[in-house]
Order: C-alpha cells, then sequence, then structure tokens
C-alpha cells in the first residue's frame, strides 16, 4: 500500500486510540451528569428514565456501533445507574443540601477556555 | 447522536484556530468613520451576503454599528455575544492602512469566514419568550445558579441559542467570555414534559 509506513500507521492508530480514551471519558461525564442532576438539581428519576426511554432507547447509531465507540454510554445502562441512585438519594434526602460556588465554577471555565469556544457536547 | 457529535465537533475544529476577543475596549473612537464603515461594509457584502445581511440587522438592533476598530492587530477576531449586545457577535477589525490593498483583504476575508462559521451554529437567536422560560427551568434547578446567569446575562439572549439538532434535543458547551453554559436548543425540546425538560437542563 502506497504511502503507508511504520510512522505514519502508528500516527494513525495513536489517533483512533486518543479518539476512544476521549471517548470513554466522555462516557463517564455522561454519567457522573445524570447523577448530578438527580442527586444536586433533584430532578426526578422517574423524569429521567422517562426522557431516556422515549428518546435514547433504540437510537440508530447506537445499534450500529460498538459501545467503546460511543461518546455516551448506552441507555439501558444509563437507566440501571438511574435505578441505583434510589438508595444514596435517600440517604442524601436526610443531610443539607451542599451549596455550589457558581462564580468559581464558571471562572474555572472561563480561565480554562482562554477566550476559546469549548466543544459542543450533545445533552 | 454520534453523527451530530460529528458534526458539532467538526465545528468546534473549525472554531479552535479563532483568538476570541476577551477585552472591552474603552477607547472613544473604537468604531470606523462612516466613511470608513461603508467601505468596509461594501465590501463585506462582496464577501459574505449573509454575515452582511446580519451585521445590518445588528447594527438596527443594537443601534450602533457591530464592527469595531482595534489598534492591535492581535486583537482582531469576534467578540462574542456578551453585554448589551443582545445575542449578536460583534467583528473586531484592525485599522487598515492601504485599504483594498490584498494583503487586507485577505486578513478581511478571513475575520468574515469567522464570523461565518459562528453564524452557522450560534446564528439563530432564541425569542426572548423562549430565553425567559429556560431561565425559569434553571430557576427551578438552582436559584444560586440563576440568580448568577442574571448577573451576567438578564435575558438569557447570549447564552441561549437555537440550532437544528434533528431531535437531540439540546448541547452544552461553556461561553468563553463568562465560563457560564452555553445551551443550544432544538425545537424538539417543547416536546418533553417539565420533569423531562428540567433533566436536560440538569444533566
Amino acid at each position: 500500500m502506497p504511502d503507508i509506513n511504520t510512522q505514519s500507521l502508528g500516527k494513525h492508530l495513536f489517533e483512533q486510540d486518543h479518539i476512544l480514551f476521549k471517548n470513554s471519558w466522555t462516557r463517564v461525564d455522561e454519567y457522573e451528569a445524570d447523577r448530578f442532576a438527580i442527586l444536586e438539581f433533584g430532578v426526578k428519576i422517574e423524569d429521567a428514565i422517562s426522557l431516556i426511554e422515549s428518546k435514547l432507547c433504540g437510537h440508530d447509531d447506537i445499534k450500529s456501533t460498538s459501545s467503546f465507540e460511543l461518546t455516551h454510554p448506552i441507555a439501558e445502562k444509563r437507566i440501571e445507574q438511574l435505578l441505583d441512585l434510589q438508595v444514596e438519594l435517600e440517604l442524601r434526602s436526610r443531610r443539607s443540601k451542599k451549596l455550589i460556588d457558581w462564580a468559581r465554577l464558571a471562572q474555572e471555565y472561563r480561565d480554562f477556555s482562554m477566550g476559546q469556544m469549548g466543544i459542543l457536547v450533545p445533552i | 447522536m454520534g453523527y451530530i457529535m460529528k458534526l458539532l465537533l467538526g465545528v468546534f475544529l473549525l472554531f479552535s484556530g479563532i483568538v476570541w476577543a476577551t477585552d472591552e475596549y474603552s477607547v472613544a473612537d473604537q468604531f470606523f468613520t462612516d466613511g470608513q464603515y461603508s467601505l468596509i461594509m461594501s465590501y463585506i457584502k462582496t464577501v459574505s451576503k449573509t454575515v452582511y445581511d446580519t451585521l445590518v440587522q445588528c447594527e438596527l438592533d443594537l443601534k450602533r454599528a457591530c464592527i469595531q476598530k482595534v489598534t492591535n492587530i492581535s486583537d482582531q477576531g469576534l467578540l462574542f455575544p456578551t453585554g448589551d449586545n443582545h445575542g449578536y457577535a460583534i467583528l473586531k477589525l484592525p485599522i487598515m492602512h492601504g485599504w483594498l490593498v490584498e494583503g487586507v483583504q485577505s486578513n478581511i476575508n478571513g475575520l468574515v469566514g469567522l464570523y461565518a462559521e459562528f453564524l452557522l451554529v450560534y446564528g439563530n437567536r432564541m425569542p426572548l419568550v423562549g430565553c425567559e422560560y429556560i431561565l425559569n427551568l434553571i430557576k427551578r434547578l438552582d436559584i444560586n445558579l440563576y440568580n448568577h446567569f442574571l448577573l451576567n446575562d438578564t435575558t438569557g439572549e447570549n447564552h441561549i441559542r437555537l440550532f437544528d439538532m434533528s431531535g437531540n434535543m439540546a448541547a452544552v458547551s461553556f461561553h468563553p467570555q463568562d465560563g457560564l453554559p452555553l445551551f443550544l436548543i432544538d425545537s424538539s425540546l417543547a416536546e418533553l414534559s417539565l420533569g423531562e425538560q428540567l433533566f436536560v437542563f440538569g444533566h
């Protein structure tokens, strides 16, 4: 094959590995975002499950793609996690709500961006 | 969702070279003279009709020119919608000597291109009633976040935009000027129940 050597193949493999690592990290973030919505914002678990079932279950893209290539967890796995949050939610309801310093968080994002746009992530 | 992700990532890559103007100009003569402004606008019209039309509409709505003059070339670029710009980006152009010289035109072409890329994703402004609705969702989630939002954007226009994502409800990034969430909203969000909408934004 023309133009293919060890070096160019290595670069190609590294790029693909990089994408897979990024995707796995994004999937962890997505789980955490689900968790945050329930535990910190008090969104009802049944509303979250209702949305995922109606909009994300059986999505064509997900059906045709290996799970490790996805940017988002498989819908069924997200629902499993949401159901598991019930116990933690009950425990948390007995404690006082943690206040979030939004100004500091926004400052961190602003500093991180250095004036450039961030990546848009579908919800 | 993968297609949308690729599209958004592609758009991000297009944007990644942009140096967003981060400083507010306080100099009195931050705008070009009428003669310079007319010349610039007529040239922009030949480069991109979409950018030209947006700048004209911006000028009508803000009652001031939406092109600002910068003295240092490193300050050129786009000022992302912020403050009292009501969702419009401001084009920052350097003072040009030898206007219409090939190099100057090439620079303007690049900046107009960036503005066009901005319009591709962030061009559709959300009507105020839509912004108010979404701000109320944020208020239901966390009153402190809502208050912090209002401090930076009283109407939400600079942080909430309409974008067709083929039914994918919404996408989020962060505003380069203030670090607050920057939402792209698909019209399919309206099909969801209140509880589901709260999950979308809580997420």
